[in-house]
C-alpha cells in the first residue's frame, strides 16, 4: 500500500511541478462570457475582470489565444422601439394605425390601434438595457453581433413586463411583473422587425405590438 | 552439647539413594510437562461444532416440515359448462343518450406558441399567443 502511494506520489509530482497559473486580464469583454470557452482549470473574477488560468504552459498559452481572440471591442448599437396596443381606442395624436404595416393589420382582427410609448435605446453590445415603457411597463433588452459582414446582423433578446400586480397565494400576497413579451429575434442593422403579443384563445382582448428598429453604430 | 548436635543435624546432608530418588521423580514431572495432551481431550475441542451442525439439521428439518402444505382433504367439484341456447338472444337495450357536457373539451396545455410572418415588403413579423397575456 505504501509502496502504491509512494508511486502514485513519484508519478504525479512531475506533472503537478509542470501546471502553472497566470492572470489574465480582459479587457473588452466579460471576463465571466470569455472564460465559458475555456476548457480548463480556470476561475475568474468581476471586480478585476480578470480570469486566473491554471494548467501546463501549452495548455495556458491556448487559452491566452483564444481569450485574445474573442476579446474583441464590443459594439455599440442604438434601437428605435415603438409600441403600440391594439383593440383600443385612442385619441387622434396617439393613433398608430399608420404604423402597422397593412399587411399585417389584413391579418389581425384589431381595428383600432394606439401609441402607448416610442423610445430610443442605446447601448453596449452584452449589456443589459432597461427602460421604462408607457408608463407601467418596463422593457429589457440585450443584444449580441452576430454578423459583422456584409451586413450587421444582432440578436436581440426582448421583454416586456405589465405593471406589477399583486397576487394572493396560501402564504401570504406576492408581487409579480407579468410577461407580456419575451422574444429573441435577429434584425438587421436598418431593418424594422414587428414583434406582437396576444392571449391565446382571447375573445376580445387586447395585443401589443413592438416595432424594433435596430442600428449598429460604429 | 546440644549446640554441637544441632549443628551436626543441619549440616547433614541426603543420603545418596535419596537424592537419587528425587532427581528422578523431578525428571518424571519435566517429562510429563513436555507430553503433548491426550488424544482422548482432543475431541472435545470438534464438540461444540458437531453440536451445532446437529441442530442445524433439526432445525431445517423442523422448518421443512412446517412449511409444507398439506394436501386438501375435499377436492372441489370440475367446472359445468353451460349449454348454448337454440334461440337467439334478445338485444341489448340501446344505451342511454348521455346529454352533453356544456363545458367545453379543454385546450391544448401549450402556454405559449410564437409565429413567424414575413410580409410581402420583407418585414418579419415574430407574434407570440401567450395565455397569460394580460394587458
Amino acid at each position: 500500500m505504501k509502496r502504491a502511494f509512494l508511486f502514485l506520489v513519484l508519478s504525479v509530482a512531475p506533472l503537478a511541478a509542470q501546471e502553472q497559473t497566470k492572470v489574465v486580464k480582459a479587457i473588452h469583454r466579460p471576463a465571466e462570457h470569455l472564460s465559458r470557452l475555456l476548457f480548463m482549470s480556470h476561475s475568474f473574477t468581476r471586480e478585476f475582470n480578470t480570469i486566473t488560468l491554471r494548467g501546463t504552459p501549452e495548455a495556458i498559452k491556448a487559452a491566452e489565444a483564444a481569450i485574445q481572440q474573442y476579446d474583441t471591442p464590443r459594439r455599440q448599437a442604438e434601437f428605435f422601439i415603438r409600441v403600440i396596443q391594439a383593440g383600443m381606442p385612442a385619441p387622434a395624436p396617439d393613433d398608430a394605425t399608420d404604423l402597422v404595416p397593412a399587411e399585417l393589420k389584413s391579418v389581425l382582427r384589431y381595428s383600432r390601434y394606439s401609441l402607448r410609448d416610442s423610445a430610443i435605446l442605446r447601448g453596449m453590445e452584452a449589456d443589459r438595457l432597461q427602460i421604462a415603457l408607457g408608463g407601467n411597463l418596463t422593457g429589457k433588452m440585450t443584444f449580441h453581433l452576430r454578423e459583422a459582414q456584409p451586413s450587421a446582423t444582432l440578436e436581440v433578446a426582448v421583454n416586456i413586463d405589465g405593471p406589477s400586480t399583486l397576487i394572493k397565494t396560501k402564504d401570504g400576497e406576492v408581487t409579480t411583473n407579468p410577461t407580456l413579451l419575451q422574444t429573441t429575434t435577429t434584425v438587421k442593422s436598418g431593418e424594422t422587425v414587428v414583434l406582437g403579443a396576444s392571449k391565446m384563445q382571447s375573445q376580445s382582448g387586447s395585443a401589443l405590438i413592438v416595432l424594433l428598429t435596430a442600428k449598429l453604430l460604429p | 552439647m546440644k549446640d554441637r548436635k544441632l549443628r551436626q543435624l543441619l549440616s547433614m546432608l541426603p543420603e545418596e539413594e535419596e537424592i537419587a530418588r528425587r532427581a528422578a521423580r523431578a525428571r518424571r514431572r519435566a517429562l510429563a510437562r513436555l507430553e503433548e495432551p491426550e488424544p482422548a481431550r482432543r475431541g472435545w475441542r470438534w464438540a461444540p461444532a458437531a453440536a451445532l451442525t446437529v441442530l442445524l439439521v433439526a432445525s431445517a428439518a423442523w422448518v421443512s416440515r412446517a412449511w409444507r402444505v398439506d394436501p386438501l382433504v375435499w377436492t372441489p367439484p370440475a367446472p359445468r359448462i353451460a349449454s348454448v341456447p337454440a334461440a337467439p338472444l334478445a338485444p341489448a337495450p340501446a344505451p342511454a343518450v348521455r346529454k352533453a357536457s356544456r363545458r367545453a373539451a379543454p385546450g391544448p396545455r401549450q402556454e405559449r406558441l410564437e409565429m413567424h410572418l414575413v410580409l410581402s415588403d420583407g418585414t418579419r413579423v415574430l407574434w407570440t399567443f401567450d395565455r397569460k397575456f394580460t394587458l
